[in-house]
């Protein structure tokens, strides 16, 4: 089931009905799980068991660990759960992928190589995070597993952010489950306000791009070079509001019903460095890659190369966690890369001051790296490369609607550094807010594309 | 669960704090005992705020709205074409491809707002076809009867009566409706083929009823809230029922399939039903018939350019079947891909998409072209100097 979806505001609209009407929290989280397991069972109900599975050996997994006496049994406890969790991952998602790469190696050998029709599980890299985090944080000693299955059933499950997060961690979320939510009719307002505002982002603005982005990279060299500019800057409008709508309505629903996740995004095209984009961009990911692999890995602690080396490997596995294909790889290297020099160039010259030239600069690696996301195959990235650096002829093709919600883009994130910041928040107590809302409201309805378009998320 | 209250005295007011008394502390939720007084004051303020904020939002869309929203036209019945055609003297608004705003004339034409053809001498020929040849997404002057008369400098009278939806059903027995009441003439009668479905249809009556609801609310509820009502109702082209599921998944997707020309024995079919509707066409019709060819191509289909028609053959049957009724052919692909190939795309709009979709003012033009071309062999007296009329 998807937030865009009008089968979910009939789910939400029940489940809020019914959760309002519990007055003991074990039926309330009781109901919750049942309508979470529901919502990913709309998608395929056998998939369900992979989250079953995830769920218990994670529960079991972190008490065991808990009661251990040895350290040594700790880590053969934690390894369980990391060998079953990555091994569901790495099998669901990334089978395929590496017989595919080692195919001629494979070929070589004299070994037939064949791949499997498997079905990528919706939501599997963010479920497979969650619980890793639980159970390595109780053997990390941060918190204490929990006693309640239903609670740590939930915190896996939870239905607003269960296919394409925020990655909450356990300390965030039991605590929340544990204890009857703290409910006020200001807090629904913004969680409203908050949904609505992601359904606009979502709806009206990254579809809208989409419509644009999906015929030029599909084929770009039948479109004129600021086309494809337009393009590979729409992908990343596009991205940003499909991801953070999505996150808004996560975050609002969550809201809506008492509880608060973190946040994910904090307008990720004004960072002034690629390290300053990965504190806005997908926040709740960039932590868990720094708490769960960097710092393990060495963090900044064995010397600059040593370092360098680290957030290379931290962000070629951020790529890959994305998807199972050589241009993800390739995203992350470019991101790791980009990390890099820039760690170098601050070591030799100060540029805090250039703000405005770091925010430009730090765009177009971005972007460029979405053009490594984007695109299906390194040849497609060629193509497109071509097409934005030598600019040949083709189409000019200047969509009105795609332009105008880059124009939009570009307002808000501006918007944003000045005092305008405090409109845009919309307060329930500002004479403003009201007519704000129903535009919003009157705009869903009125001038949502009418295909149906799934968010980019998902698919990871 | 049981909530425990404990009042505390401050020196010149009181506060309440309610203490959830579960497992762990819950942050104390803390009402002044002056909001207790004020909060019906306030509550009503909020309300009167929220009524006018809605009006208000409500009223700037509704204002905004013919920017960028379609218009609802009712339709009416049009006795000398035996059709729902829409109200004469209205304006038609069209946003979602193209943004023009067409004049809807006499017999529901749209673009063109008089007759004239008592009055004017030159060549009157009446267009038919589906929503292509109808031209909504594109200005008056834009549309084929426009480029026409311009091109000719008023010397050929095109009298568009395409309808979108329409097909060969409907446009014969419209043209034995203006046969009988013998009300309107014209010299000639143009089809835009663009579909062959559109002459490949079973033969049948047109059945047209004319729905009094759906032009009464048309007439009576401003656009944007019809459109609303459809979006929410109905799913893809907006004319299909949305239908909820809320049983679990997996739901197998429809397989779509790839349309990869015509095999021999759908041309054997296709042929067969084609000749039932041109010899139909035939015995009603007495004024020569003109067919121009403007299939979609060129087109650009999942990021591939496509410059050959995969349905040539049906159009070399089709033109041996002309030949054989008198009918004449134009063809107009190869201007349209010269056009493309110029990157002057005939199909598409900014706001829609280049190589999909309907005609767009080059497209028109070039049909128009195609008709002026055709009308300087085209005599006086209605017939072509060309021995075979299959051939342009």
């Amino acid at each position: 089931m998807q937030f865009t979806q009008i089968e979910f505001l009939i789910f939400l609209g029940l489940i809020l009905l019914a959760v309002w009407r519990c007055r003991t929290r074990v039926t309330r989280n009781l109901i919750l799980l049942a309508a979470s397991y529901y919502f990913y069972s709309y998608w395929d109900y056998r998939f369900c068991g992979l989250l079953l599975l995830s769920t218990a050996v994670d529960y079991f997994v972190a008490r065991r660990i808990s009661h251990a006496a040895s350290s040594r049994a700790k880590q053969a406890w934690l390894g369980v759960s990391l060998g079953v969790n990555l091994g569901v991952l790495g099998f669901f998602k990334y089978f395929n992928f590496f017989i595919e790469s080692a195919t001629p190696l494979i070929e070589s050998a004299g070994l037939n190589a064949s791949t499997l029709n498997i079905i990528l599980p919706v939501g599997i890299s963010f479920y497979t995070f969650q619980t890793l985090s639980y159970t390595i944080d109780v053997y990390r000693g941060k918190i204490r597993p929990t006693d309640s299955l239903l609670d740590f059933a939930l915190y896996v499950a939870f239905f607003p952010q269960l296919v394409a997060g925020p990655i909450v961690r356990a300390s965030e979320l039991l605590p929340q489950l544990a204890r009857r939510p703290n409910w006020s009719a200001l807090r629904f307002f913004g969680g409203f306000q908050l949904a609505l505002c992601g359904l606009i982002k979502k709806v009206l603005l990254a579809d809208r791009l989409g419509e644009v982005v999906d015929v030029v990279f599909a084929a770009p060299q039948l479109y004129g070079g600021l086309t494809v500019w337009l393009a590979v800057i729409g992908y990343a409008g596009q991205i940003y509001y499909d991801f953070s709508g999505y996150t808004d309505i996560a975050i609002g629903v969550a809201k809506m019903l008492g509880y608060r996740f973190p946040k994910n995004f904090r307008h990720p095209y004004l960072a002034t460095s690629v390290a300053d984009f990965w504190h806005r961009w997908h926040m709740t990911l960039s932590r868990w890659l720094r708490d769960y692999l960097y710092i393990p890995l060495g963090g900044s602690r064995r010397g600059p190369i040593r370092t360098n080396v680290n957030l290379i490997i931290t962000m070629v596995l951020g790529g890959l966690w994305h998807g199972a294909a050589w241009t993800f790889v390739l995203w992350g290297f470019w991101h790791g890369a980009a990390l890099v020099c820039e760690r170098e160039l601050h070591r030799r010259y100060d540029v805090r001051k250039a703000v405005w030239l770091g925010r430009l600069s730090t765009f177009l690696v971005v972007v460029f790296g979405w053009v490594l996301f984007r695109s299906t195959s390194l040849d497609h990235v060629a193509s497109i490369t071509r097409q934005l650096l030598f600019q040949s002829p083709g189409i000019n093709w200047y969509p009105p609607l795609a332009i105008a919600a880059i124009g939009i883009m570009v307002l808000e994130h501006a918007a944003w550094t000045t005092r305008l910041r405090i409109a845009m928040r919309l307060r329930a107590d500002r004479w403003y807010t009201p007519i704000a809302t129903t535009v919003m409201i009157w705009c869903l309805v009125l001038y949502a594309p009418r295909g149906f378009t799934p968010f980019v998320y998902f698919q990871f | 669960m049981w909530v425990s209250y404990s009042i505390t005295c401050r020196p010149t007011s009181y506060s309440i704090f309610l203490r959830h008394a579960s497992k762990r502390a819950a942050r104390p939720i803390f009402w002044h005992w002056n909001d207790f007084a004020a909060s019906s004051c306030r509550g009503r303020l909020m309300l009167r705020r929220w009524i006018v904020g809605m009006l208000l939002g409500t009223a700037l869309v509704a204002v905004t709205s013919p920017w960028f929203v379609r218009s609802y036209v009712p339709r009416i019945e049009d006795p000398t074409r035996g059709v729902a055609v829409l109200q004469p003297g209205s304006d038609y608004r069209w946003r979602s491809e193209g943004y023009a705003t067409t004049q809807i004339g006499p017999m529901g034409m749209p673009g063109r707002v008089t007759l004239e053809h008592e009055e004017l001498g030159g060549l009157r020929l009446a267009l038919w076809g589906d929503s292509q040849a109808e031209g909504v997404c594109v200005e008056d002057r834009e549309k084929i009867a426009a480029q026409v008369a311009r091109l000719s400098s008023n010397q050929i009278h095109v009298y568009p009566f395409a309808r979108s939806g329409d097909d060969c059903n409907d446009w014969i027995a419209q043209i034995a409706t203006l046969r009988d009441n013998d009300a309107f003439t014209v010299d000639a009668h143009v089809f835009l083929i663009v579909e062959w479905s559109d002459w490949t249809a079973e033969i049948a009556d047109a059945k047209e009823e004319l729905d009094p609801s759906q032009s009464k609310i048309s007439a009576t509820f401003p656009a944007f809230l019809i459109q609303t009502v459809r979006n929410i109702l109905t799913t893809g082209d907006g004319t299909t029922r949305r239908r909820l599921r809320f049983r679990p998944g997996p739901v197998e997707s429809p397989t779509v399939s790839s349309r990869s020309g015509t095999s021999n024995q759908t041309l054997t079919s296709l042929a067969k039903r084609l000749s039932g509707q041109l010899e139909r066409l035939r015995g009603q019709c007495d004024a020569p018939c003109i067919f121009v060819y403007a299939p979609l191509i060129p087109a650009i289909t999942d990021g591939e350019t496509i410059f050959n028609d995969p349905d040539q053959h049906v159009f070399d049957r089709f033109r041996q079947l002309c030949s054989g009724h008198g009918f004449y052919v134009l063809d107009a692909r190869d201007a349209m891909v010269a056009a493309a190939r110029g990157g002057d795309w005939p199909r598409g709009f900014h706001n829609g998409q280049f190589g999909v979709g309907h005609y767009n003012a080059t497209g028109n033009r070039i049909i128009a072209e195609q008709l002026l071309a055709f009308s300087d062999r085209f005599g006086a007296s209605g017939q072509a100097q060309n021995d075979d009329p299959a051939k342009d």
